[in-house]
């Protein structure tokens, strides 16, 4: 236990670091930081003159309501921010393995998926929480729930964003595992961000069944968004929340098996 | 075809947001409605036209380009050649345009093949081809203007993304503009954005009467020019800024 937490501590005080060095990176050019606080705040915004655009010819998506949808949504641009905010959607690792960096990263005694994960993260990103934030207090208090539905449907929706930030990050850490065989990754990062974008609308909109079963089971992605989403408005359900960790837990599994596995057949770009 | 794997890869990545999208717009169109006058098929083929337009000449990431090889002092022997920058860099994303087109009209052939008509006439062919090459100046002169721009900020990452979203909105690429409010589809016809994505695909749709095509063209050939003297002027005076580091 004394290990573990000593293990823990090490490994936040490594996360905090590498933190720092991404603001004070962002910060040597402070208006290009600002700018990038702007793009994502206008991106957002845009994201939902779109949604608004198509509630005011429709009343409701797939079964869902405007301030419903709205949830989803923000939802996704919760996740989103804390998978750039935190690691970057890993996207290090292209340039680490083409400019043979990566083997600095391997020879250090910490995790190597850990120092890949932590390598690059971007603070301005925290600006994409914030701002889903505002969205989701926006559309939750139109929900009319009462006091305590409100508290028990929160608590239960936290528990399925934190399974839902997992799921996001063994998805991504499934596909860059890739380029260490390929190398070239704009492809795969092009995918990454397709596959995890999907999940900003209610998966109810897959309305053939083959559709339903690649993206909520294959790729869990109504798990990201619309399940969380779901919970908040309509109640905890005890199978989902099983169900949200048991698809955390195999994808974190099979992600680090996948990263572990590709490891073996990285080949040093350095000299 | 060195990256055999990523062509492939992108590829399938592009044709599953597209999915996604037409999920979406099956969903809307499930309650009945028709939107703005567009029926599902005629979304359908905007939004394959937006992709094919994204494929192949919004996805270069010319600004990016354009502004590292400035800021790493790269301009530097550029300047010594008796090459126009401009015309330089144009000339090499046309190639790269080239190489895209042949690729992605196999798909839009197999698109036609699935029963769609792609354009509605035979002359709106022929306007989609010009409202074509004027998409390919007007996004590559707003993407080197903003290329250059790093004359002035020094790092243009902030400025390029925020741009991109902005253009991507009011191009037309997220959602036809005339299914926006009316206020917000004004503002957007005030703005050269338009002539990427919205004028050549409602050319080749038949969303435009052929009689108006000739003017919106010319309108969209002035603000080519516009951009050009533009990005003549902001090359020429950054220029004379440019501190050149590197060996």
């Amino acid at each position: 236990m004394k290990l573990f937490l000593f293990n823990a501590r090490r490994y936040l005080k490594i996360w905090a670091i590498h933190w720092k060095n991404s603001l004070m990176e962002r910060m040597a050019y402070k208006y290009n930081f600002i700018l990038m606080i702007l793009g994502v705040v206008i991106q957002m915004l845009l994201a939902l003159i779109f949604i608004k655009v198509i509630f005011s010819y429709i009343s409701n998506l797939a079964g869902w309501s405007f301030n419903e949808a709205l949830i989803v949504t923000a939802t996704y641009m919760i996740i989103d921010g804390l998978a750039w905010a935190t690691f970057s959607y890993i996207s290090g690792i292209n340039k680490h393995i083409r400019a043979g960096t990566f083997d600095n990263i391997l020879i250090k005694p910490v995790d190597s998926q850990f120092l890949l994960s932590v390598a690059r993260v971007d603070p301005e990103d925290w600006s994409r929480v914030i701002t889903a934030i505002i969205v989701f207090i926006y559309a939750f208090q139109k929900l009319g729930l009462t006091a305590f539905e409100l508290i028990k449907n929160l608590f239960f929706y936290i528990i399925f964003i934190i399974c839902a930030y997992f799921i996001v990050y063994s998805i991504t850490l499934l596909i860059k595992s890739i380029t260490i065989r390929v190398i070239e990754d704009s492809s795969l990062w092009s995918l990454t961000m397709n596959i995890i974008k999907t999940s900003q609308y209610p998966t109810d909109i897959f309305f053939h069944k083959a559709a339903r079963i690649l993206f909520s089971t294959l790729i869990p992605l109504a798990f990201i968004a619309t399940v969380p989403a779901k919970i908040l408005i309509w109640g905890p359900r005890f199978d989902l929340i099983f169900y949200s960790f048991i698809l955390a837990a195999i994808f974190l599994y099979i992600s680090r098996k996948f990263y572990l596995n590709a490891l073996k057949h990285y080949a040093s770009a350095s000299s | 075809m060195a990256y055999r794997f990523n062509a492939f890869v992108f590829l399938f990545s592009e044709l599953l947001s597209l999915v996604v999208v037409i999920y979406l717009w099956l969903s809307i169109y499930k309650q009945g409605n028709t939107i703005a006058g567009y029926s599902l098929r005629a979304l359908i083929i905007y939004y394959i036209f937006a992709k094919f337009i994204t494929l192949t000449i919004k996805s270069l990431d010319q600004a990016r380009i354009i502004g590292d090889q400035i800021r790493h002092g790269e301009l530097n022997g550029n300047l010594l050649k008796p090459i126009n920058y401009l015309f330089e860099k144009f000339f090499s994303s046309l190639g790269q345009i080239s190489f895209r087109i042949i690729i992605y009209i196999i798909i839009a052939l197999f698109v036609y093949l699935l029963g769609f008509d792609i354009f509605s006439s035979a002359p709106a062919f022929i306007y989609f081809i010009l409202s074509f090459i004027l998409a390919i100046i007007i996004n590559f002169l707003i993407y080197y203007i903003i290329g250059v721009s790093v004359f002035y900020f020094g790092y243009i990452v902030g400025f390029n993304f925020i741009m991109m979203g902005i253009i991507s909105f009011f191009s037309g690429n997220l959602i036809p503009l005339d299914i926006l409010p009316s206020w917000l589809y004004g503002f957007a016809r005030y703005l050269p954005f338009q002539y990427i994505d919205f004028i050549p695909i409602s050319i080749a749709t038949g969303r435009l009467p052929i009689e108006n095509i000739s003017r919106i063209l010319f309108i969209g050939l002035i603000w080519a020019v516009i951009l050009y003297i533009f990005s003549f002027f902001i090359y020429k005076i950054g220029v004379k800024k440019y501190e050149a580091f590197s060996v």
